[in-house]
This record gives structure tokens, sequence and C-alpha cells, in this order.
């Protein structure tokens, strides 16, 4: 059985992939959590992350991936981490990345807009990348050999840690590992070239195929994207007779559940996609698929969360709900498995294909997964 | 299309209202939005039934091997005295047939089978968490088709049986169909309208007291797991059951029971005889598959087959004379009640294996001789484990006093304990007695004597628990047996257990294993005190007796580690020398020593038995000491009835002997007390028996001349004894010439065994 772990972390990101044969995978990390706030019910995600590589025995992931750099999907990662670009971050206890995942502008996007956790973030891939080893940069070649020949780096010995979009991932194949991810994005089309680089448009577009007992199941990671990136993603597959790439039965909605990546229009109470991305809504769709939204509690109309402007938006996931075969299928990480008590949300998938895992925590698993409550002689006042 | 739920008795009634404990805590736990995936839909009430009904979220995946929907309604039922399991109903009314629930009768709702531990022992972890999380864990798993994990042994077709009935186990094959197993039944439990019933086939049994009746075992094909889930309580509800699975009970019936009757002239009383069914259901994980188990129902009816005749329309009575029917007559098969018994089979030799864990039930023909504490015990665990088919040869009668150490109870007192166990033993499986008696003095069979040859030459291991060198020695050196010799015997205190085993060669001869674990408790600090000086006799016949006050924990934890090594050696072709040493503590230590080859050579009346082991040691010395000559004393024994000289060990060269390359003259500082040390510690078993003396390289090993005088010097001294001198010399290239009672001129060489 492989699963999915997706975090209670509001609107941000942190999937952990656990594969049948042990390896384990993380896409973005974003320790959001303020641990001073009681009322704060996002997960504390460094710990549930410990935890679960003590429990496995060891202190490393295979692969570490950063969709892009926006800081709701690496914030606190440098602290928790092992940078191999600076001692400074090779403390005891500080968590191992054998293969970094990032988008070639992680690499050449300039600083200029980057907070100093981003750009160390940039300085360890970089590092790696000169360095020759446990890296791999998505996509992008021709920006890269720029980068390369202004940097003294020499592009020809760099080529087998590029990943071309249209491609999978070299580190894992589903006959070793029960897993392929198919790299939707980024890619090379661009409207306008001299633009600066747009994070969201260069950020990893995935399909993972997990192979369990025989069955595929297949999970779109889309890291923020746009409904118009999402339609350029639609139609370069489609136009490529690849549509079986763009199947889902597990869909990790891009930004939070907002309705700029279904259309341009919010609309009244329900977003209206456009073409290419109703297409992979509704077409693309498996039965009895789940679109996992990595957000805070969806508002109710009216609401003072409803006005705000930030996702989720109550329209965009009201077109989701509309689609799946049972509304409870659009699973929102700061609601599951109830918006009082958030819990990581977990799918297994085995012949079954996906399974939300709804569970009540045993007693003592909670009594041991929080703080206790106070106790001593000023509570009885 | 709205999901029609089966309807509940009793009136409804709010949560508060409910009044036991565990359907008011369900009720408290599933009211209001503190907890996921549930809620509760009501409750009810009816005398001291509560029920709380609510809805559960399933985890499901995207594809279900059983139909279970994302959400199913559930009813858990409680009783005021919380005696039985709480009870979870699907309400659903088109719920599936699944592996897993609880027998009901038609067209109830279906009990999911949660647990498979009694109540009482589950009721001190019950809390309404686990129950409600076990039902939404059972509903995940079976919508996965994994309740029933793929490793886990297929589960009964059928549960919910009215007691248990103990059949022959050749009831387990359809057989002749055409003939009816006769069985006496009798009841040892008729207790609360359950049953617990005990058949045997008829002609085995000595009383005639029980009831009468014909058994008919019928075959279905092959049934996937957990298919069938309602208990037939008439036979036409049953040949409904059996037609779904594929088999025509009704036709098999009657055919059968027509070519009965046509016996019953040569069998009278046959229609008086009830009938017992027997329904064999071999079960399959997957459609096609190979099956892996195999379930078996007993149904008895409460007719006679006179009356289930009539019933199924076969023949009519009329006037007390029974008439055929030329066409089947009217089916009253529904007015035929039959009761479901779980069937126990008798033990057979193979399932006794099986469940010891063991893949294999050798029939090997083995011959115990001995069955007294120990070999009671041993035998009674292999027979326990269905190995070997067995002669017990013991002349003892069971005496009041035994009873504390030995596996037969006081009914046999008085008794040949190896008729008793021979009874003992075979009463434990069906099939050919495993077990048969011989009331023998294996050194004195008189009338069993040519019984005895017979089972000794038939036999391929001859197991000695005597207790008696004597006879360990006899079965040594008998010629009317190939088998190979395995010994067992406790120490004096009973807390050392030794084997000793013959390779399947024989080339390590029981004899000789005797004297080469005498050699080990000679030299190896491991076996201190396995013999304790004591005061008695010094007569190695009885160094085998244990003494008298030796507890039945002792004996049986050595009796279980001897059934164990008899069927390991069984298994395997080496020879061994094995000896456990149990601690107050209650830990055992196992001490192997490494068996080597016999070596015999006959020389006049005498007959020389040594091993290649002490052999191989003299030449090491020899070479240790070149150019010059050296030598030592030998330890061994010997067998005056068998003329038999032991040489199993040496003493070497003391210090003050001289050593020069053409002489050799054997000091003696510190022999006396190591030859005094070495008996002790042997219980007297080994004892000075001669010297050794090497000749250096290029010379042969016969003797010299003043190898002759010293040799005449020995048959004098030990003349006086009324023993042989014994001497070797030892020479190079491993050459070793031996020299009894008297010596020639010329070389005498021991074999060679190939290397």
């Amino acid at each position: 059985m492989h699963k999915m772990t997706f975090h209670p972390l509001g609107n941000a990101d942190c999937c952990r992939i656990d594969l049948e044969n042990g390896k384990k995978i993380l896409f973005d990390y974003a320790d959001v959590r303020i641990p001073d706030d009681k009322d704060d019910r996002r997960c504390d995600l460094p710990k549930l992350l410990r935890n679960d590589l003590e429990a496995a025995g060891r202190d490393n992931y295979d692969v570490v991936a950063f969709t892009h750099l926006d800081s709701d999907h690496y914030q606190g990662a440098t602290a928790f981490f092992w940078l191999r670009c600076d001692s400074k971050y090779q403390a005891k206890g500080r968590i191992k990345i054998d293969v970094l995942w990032v988008p070639a502008a992680v690499i050449t996007e300039d600083t200029a807009g980057m907070d100093d956790e981003a750009k160390l973030i940039q300085k360890e891939a970089r590092h790696r990348f000169r360095e020759g080893t446990g890296i791999r940069v998505f996509s992008r070649p021709d920006r890269l050999k720029d980068w390369c020949t202004r940097n003294g780096v020499d592009f020809d010995k760099r080529k087998h840690l590029i990943t071309d979009a249209g491609w999978c991932a070299p580190e894992f194949s589903l006959i070793h590992d029960g897993v392929e991810f198919f790299v939707h994005s980024p890619f090379a089309k661009r409207l306008n070239d001299t633009e600066v680089e747009d994070r969201n448009r260069d950020s990893i577009v995935m399909q993972a195929t997990f192979l369990a007992g025989n069955v595929e199941t297949k999970a779109l990671l889309m890291a923020d994207v746009t409904h118009d990136m999402l339609a350029d993603i639609v139609e370069i597959t489609e136009g490529r007779g690849r549509d079986a790439r763009l199947h889902w039965d597990i869909v990790k909605l891009p930004h939070h559940c907002s309705y700029l990546s279904l259309g341009p229009e919010k609309g009244e109470d329900k977003t209206k996609p456009i073409d290419q991305v109703k297409r992979l809504y509704e077409q693309k769709r498996l039965e009895g698929g789940v679109i996992i939204s990595t957000s805070k509690p969806i508002p109710s109309k009216g609401s003072a969360e409803d006005r705000d402007k930030n996702p989720p938006h109550r329209q965009a996931a009201n077109y989701y709900k509309e689609i799946l075969d049972d509304p409870r299928n659009l699973l929102v990480t700061m609601e599951h498995p109830s918006v009082t008590s958030p819990e990581p949300l977990v799918i297994e998938i085995d012949r079954s294909k996906a399974t939300v895992r709804k569970r009540w925590a045993p007693a003592a698993v909670v009594a041991t997964s929080r703080p206790a409550h106070r106790a001593g002689a000023h509570t009885t006042s | 299309m709205t999901t029609q739920y089966h309807e509940l008795l009793g009136e409804s009634v709010d949560p508060g209202q409910l009044s036991i404990p565990k359907a008011r805590a369900l009720a408290e736990t599933l009211s209001g939005n503190s907890r996921p995936f549930v809620r509760l839909v009501e409750c009810r009430s009816k005398d001291d039934i509560e029920v709380v009904i609510f809805d559960v979220e399933v985890e499901r995946g995207q594809r279900t091997v059983h139909p279970i929907q994302s959400d199913e309604r559930i009813a858990a039922i409680f009783d005021r005295a919380d005696q039985a399991t709480p009870q979870a109903w699907a309400l659903r009314k088109d719920f599936p047939q699944v592996p897993h629930l609880n027998i009901a009768p038609f067209d109830t709702p279906k009990s999911l089978c949660l647990y498979d531990e009694p109540y009482r022992d589950l009721k001190k972890r019950w809390t309404v968490v686990r129950f409600v999380e076990r039902i939404r864990e059972w509903l995940a798993l079976t919508a996965k088709g994994i309740l029933h994990e793929d490793d886990q042994p297929l589960e009964p077709l059928l549960t919910g049986h009215k007691g248990t009935i103990v059949l022959p186990a050749c009831l387990q094959e359809v057989g002749k169909p055409d003939l009816p197993t006769h069985l006496s039944i009798s009841a040892t439990c008729t207790e609360d309208d359950r049953y617990f019933l005990v058949a045997d086939v008829e002609a085995s049994r000595r009383d005639k007291a029980g009831v009468r009746a014909v058994a008919s075992v019928h075959a279905c094909p092959p049934q996937k797991h957990g298919v069938i889930r309602w208990c037939p309580r008439n036979l036409k509800q049953l040949a409904e059951l059996m037609a779904a699975a594929g088999l025509d009970l009704a036709a098999e019936l009657r055919d059968r029971f027509r070519a009965w009757e046509e016996r019953r002239r040569t069998d009278p009383g046959l229609l008086d005889a009830h009938v017992v069914l027997v329904i064999l259901i071999p079960k399959v994980r997957e459609e096609g598959a190979e099956p892996e188990s195999r379930d078996a129902w007993a149904f008895i009816t409460g007719d006679s087959l006179r009356e289930v005749g009539v019933k199924l329309g076969i023949w009519e009575i009329t006037d007390g004379q029974l008439g055929w029917l030329l066409r089947p007559g009217d089916d009253a098969s529904d007015d035929l009640s039959v009761e479901l018994l779980n069937p126990a089979f008798r033990l057979t030799r193979a399932r006794a294996a099986r469940l010891s864990g063991h893949r294999t039930h050798p029939k090997t023909k083995l011959v115990a001789v001995g069955a007294g504490a120990l070999g009671s015990q041993v035998l009674m665990n292999l027979a326990r484990c269905g190995f070997g088919t067995w002669h017990v040869v013991d002349d003892d009668r069971l005496l009041p006093h035994n009873l504390v150490r030995h596996s037969l109870n006081g009914h046999a007192v008085g008794f040949y304990k190896a008729s008793s166990l021979a009874i003992e033993a075979n009463a434990l499986t069906e099939g050919e007695p495993a077990f048969s008696p011989i009331e023998a003095d294996l050194l004195n069979p008189k009338e069993h004597a040519v019984k005895l040859a017979e089972v000794l030459g038939q036999a391929s291991v001859v197991l000695d628990m005597s207790a008696s060198v004597t006879v360990a020695r006899d079965l040594a050196l008998r010629t009317d047996a190939t088998a190979r010799r395995f010994s067992l015997f406790l120490n004096p205190t009973g807390e050392d257990l030794v084997f000793l085993a013959e390779d399947e060669q024989r080339n390590s001869r029981l004899d000789s294993l005797e004297m080469q674990y005498y050699r080990a408790l000679a030299a190896d600090p491991e076996l201190d005190g396995h013999y304790r000086p004591s005061p008695r006799n010094r007569h190695g016949q009885s160094c085998r007796d244990i003494t008298s006050n030796i507890s039945q924990d002792q004996v049986a934890l050595h009796a279980a580690l001897a059934s164990r090594a008899v069927r390991q050696a069984q298994a395997t072709m080496a020879a061994g020398i094995t000896i456990w040493r149990s601690a107050a503590d209650g830990s055992v230590r196992r001490i192997d020593v490494p068996p080597a080859p016999t070596i015999t050579l006959r020389m006049g009346d005498w007959t020389l038995c040594t091993d290649a082991r002490l052999v191989q040691r003299l030449a090491g010395l020899r070479e240790s000491k070149l150019p010059n000559e050296t030598g030592g004393v030998l330890l061994g024994s010997f067998d005056l009835e068998n003329k038999i000289v032991y040489i199993v060990d040496t003493i070497p060269s003391p210090p003050d002997s001289q050593e020069w390359p053409t002489l050799y003259i054997r000091g003696c500082r510190g022999l006396e007390s190591d030859v005094i040390q070495a008996a002790a510690r042997t219980d007297g078993m080994l004892e000075y028996i001669g010297e050794w003396h090497s000749h250096p390289d290029g010379c042969s090993t016969a003797p010299s001349n003043d190898d002759l005088q010293g040799f005449l010097y020995l048959t004098e001294l030990m003349g006086r004894d009324g023993l042989p001198a014994v001497i070797l010399i030892v020479g190079e290239g491993g050459n070793t010439s031996s020299y009894i009672g008297e010596m020639s001129r010329h070389e005498s060489l021991l074999p060679r065994l190939p290397q």
C-alpha cells in the first residue's frame, strides 16, 4: 500500500508520500503554525514528520520537492533540513534530503523579491547543481544553459540532472517503486520571453501514477498554477495524444481552492471553469476520484471569510463538489475530519485505488500527540 | 431511489431515556458533533433490549469488492443483563451477503460478526469508541474484501450449531455410498438443549449401549468462503441450501436409501436407525482455485430411516409393511427436522502430526525396549504426534509406586506396562493401531523369542530405554537386526539425559558410542558431576538406575527433550552423542560429543573395540615426541562375557617416563590418581586395561624383544585378576598393532577406516 498524507496547514502545503517499498517523498514543506497561539489548529509539521521518520528508523527523505518558491511552500524548511551548502545548517537532528527536486526557476530566478529563506533554498539548489549530485531540476534547459554559461558551470556535465516536461523523473519507476512521476510543468511555452519569471508558471506540476496490486491510481499534484497555465497543460498533453497523463483519481488542487485556477471570474455561487480546465475535471476524472484542497475551511456564504479575496473560494469549491460522485469527495485539509480538530488527511492507495482514511483517532494517540492540559492547584479556582 | 431499511420492534425513545449503560453511553457519544463520520438516528427500547441506531460513513476506496455503501445504517443491540456481545445489525435491506456475518434467520437484518472472542473476555476492553470503530473497520475492510486477510484461514461456512458430535475419521470421505456406516451414538451432555454426542463405528464398540444411527456422507463442489449464511432447520431447507451450492442432496439421498434398503435383509434394524448426514464442503479462496480447507457439517434427524424414506417420498408404510413408490411420492421433507451439529472427527495420525506442527508422520517401524518412567513418557509424546509404528518390549507390570513417574494411571496397576501403554497410545488416534506390546524380557524372551526376533528384524530403529547397560550392549551386538540403535537414559540423579544414536550405516555402533560418552565424561569439565561419587556398588550394570527420589517434572522435562531428539535423529542419517544437563533453576544445557566411527578387530577369542578418534589421538601423541618413543596407559572396559576389550582413552606418558629414540620406559607419577579419577567420573566404567607405546619412523609395529618381555610381565600381572594383557604399538603412517592375551612377533594392524 502507498500512502499520501496531506497536512492541515491552513493555506499552505506539505504532502508526504510513503511508498510501499519504504521510500519517502515530500512535496513542499511549510511549517506555518504559530506555536504560542492555542487557537491555531494547524498541525505541528516538523513534529509530525519527525515522528514518522523516527518510526521508520530514518533521518532522510528520498526526495524533497519544492514546487516553487512561495513561502506557503517552503516556510521553515531551512530550519528543518540539513543543507549541504553551509555547515551552519548541518546540526544533529536535521533531516537529510537525498535528492532535491526544484523547477529550473529556483536555480535561475533573480534573488530580487526573495526572502532570506528562499535565497537559502536557492543557494542549496545551486550548490547541489554545481556539485552535480543530489538534485533534479525540472525543465527549461535553455535557461539553465544560460545560467551555467554566466556562472562558469559545464552545462553538458549537468544535463543528466535535468528532466524536461513530457518525461518521467528517473528517481522512481513503476517496476521498482510502484510509482512514476510524469512532468507536466514547467515547460517552455511562454507568452513573453522577456517577462520576469513568474513563479506559479514555473512551478512543478506532476502526475503521479501509483501501482499497487496491479491497479493504477493517478494523482495530479498541481502546485499553485492558474487556469491559463492549466489550459496550456491540458492542450499540450491532449495535443500529443497523451490523455492518460491527465487522468486523475486524486487531485491536489492548485492554490488552495482559488477560483483563478478554474477561470477568470469567481461567479456568484459557482465558478465557471474555462473549457480546458472543465475537460480536465469532468472528462479526465476516474470513478470515485477525490479532490484535496490544502486550505482553510471553505467559507460559508456571506461570512467575513467569504468576502476575503484570498482563497479558498466557496464558488470554486461548489464547482468541485458538483462534478464529484459525492460532494464529500472534496476534502479540505483544515476541515478533515472536523473543522474543530483537523488531522492529517491520509489517502491509502491499494487495489481499491484511493481510500481516504476516516478513522477516529484512538485516545492514546490524541493524548500523546498534544500538550497535556494545564494541571495543578491553580486550575481549581 | 431511496434506501430501504429494516424496521425494528420496540418504541422510539429519547437518548436520555435509555437505561442500559452501554446503550446510553453509545447514544451520548454519537449525539452532538463531537465525532466525525457518525450520526445518531434513533434510539429504541423493548423489554430488556435497547437499540441505538446510527449512520456511519464508511472508509471506502474508489473500488469495492463487496457493495458496501459510503453510508450504512447500523443498529446496535444491547441486552440489560450484558450477557451477550452487543450486536451490530446492518439495517439496509439489500445489505450484501458477505463474509463474517453472524448466522441469522431469513429476512432479518444482517448481523456483523465483529469479534472472534467470547464476550466475557472482550468485556474487559469493550468501550463505545472501540465498538463503533470496530463496526466502521469491519465495513471498511469488507468493502475492500480484505476483512479476511489472504493469510488467514478461511472462515467456517456455517456456524450456529446445536452442539457437537464426535464422528469417526472415516466419515471425512464419501467412501462407499451404497453401504451405510453404522454408528452407535451416546450423549455425554444433555443440559440446556445443547448436545454433546460421541459416535463410534458400531462394530468397534464393545458396549452396545448407544443409540443406533446410520451415516451418509455427501460432498458438494468447492465453495468460496463465506457465502452461505443461514441455518437450515429441516431437510427441505438443507436441500435448498445444498442445491444453491451445486449438490442435489435430495436425489443423492433417494438413490442411497434405496440401495441401503435393498440390503435390509442382511442388515436388520437398519430402518430403525436414526440418520446422520455429513456434508463435506471444500473451501476455495478464488473461483477455480485449489481447495485450501474443508468444512464439514453434520445433521442429525429425529426420525428413523424408515420415516425419513417416507417423508422423502421413497417408500410408504402400509400396515407396517414397506412398499416402494414407483415414482417419487410427495416430498414432505419440510416436516423432517434436522439439527445442525458441529462435527469433531476422531484424530488420525496424520492430523495428530499436523496439529503438532510436523509436516510428516513417518510410519517408520520402531522397537522400543523399556516402558518405564522415561520410556512410557517418550512413547506417549511420540504417539501424540503420530510418529512411528511401534513394538514395545517390556516384561514389567505396573506397581503403585511407578505411578509417580509413569505415563500410565492407576487403572493399569497390576497389568503389563507394555500392553497398557499400547492401549493408551492406540486410544489417541483412529485407524490401524500403531502400538503393539511384547511382554518380554529382551535378555530372556522365552516364548516371545520368535516374535521378538521377527520384529527386531523388520524394524528400522531400535530404541533402548531400558536403563540397563546390559540390555543396551545386547542390542548393540545382536545380529538379528539391521536397524539403527538409539539409546536414551538418565543419569542416577535424574538431572542429565543421555541420547546415543547410531548412524544409518552403523559405522558408529551403540556400544562404541557408549564408550565415547564415558571418554567425554572423564575429560570434559562441562560434564562434572554427571556421576557423583557414591558409596553404592560400582557395577556399571546398575549405573543407569535412577534413585527413587526424582520428581515427575524432571522426568517429563527429559521425556520432552528425548522424544524430540528421537524424531530428529530418525530424520537424519548421522550418529550422535548428546547430553542435556538440567539445573535446579530450570535451565537446560545441551552438550554434543562428536561421535567417531567404531573400529573392531578380532584376535583369537577376543574382540578389540575402539574408535577412530582414539587411534588418531595416539598417533598424534607419537608424532609430538618424535624422534623419541613415547607411550602411556590405556583406559577402557572389559566385557568378559562377550570377550570384548573396549579401548577408550589414554593417560599419556607421565612426566617421569624415559623417552629415547629406541626406548620407552613409562613413568608412574600421578598415574594412579588419574586412573582413579577417570573411574570415579564414569562410575567405574573406565578402568586400566593396558599399555601403549610408539615405534619410531622406519620401524614396523611388530613387537621388539623388549616388547615381548613387557607383554609377558603384563600378562602375569593382569592374569592375577583373570584379565588379559592388552598392548598397542603405534607406528608411522597411522599404523597401530594390537595384542590381547598373546603377542605374536608379527604386526597385528587395526583396520584403517576409509577417510
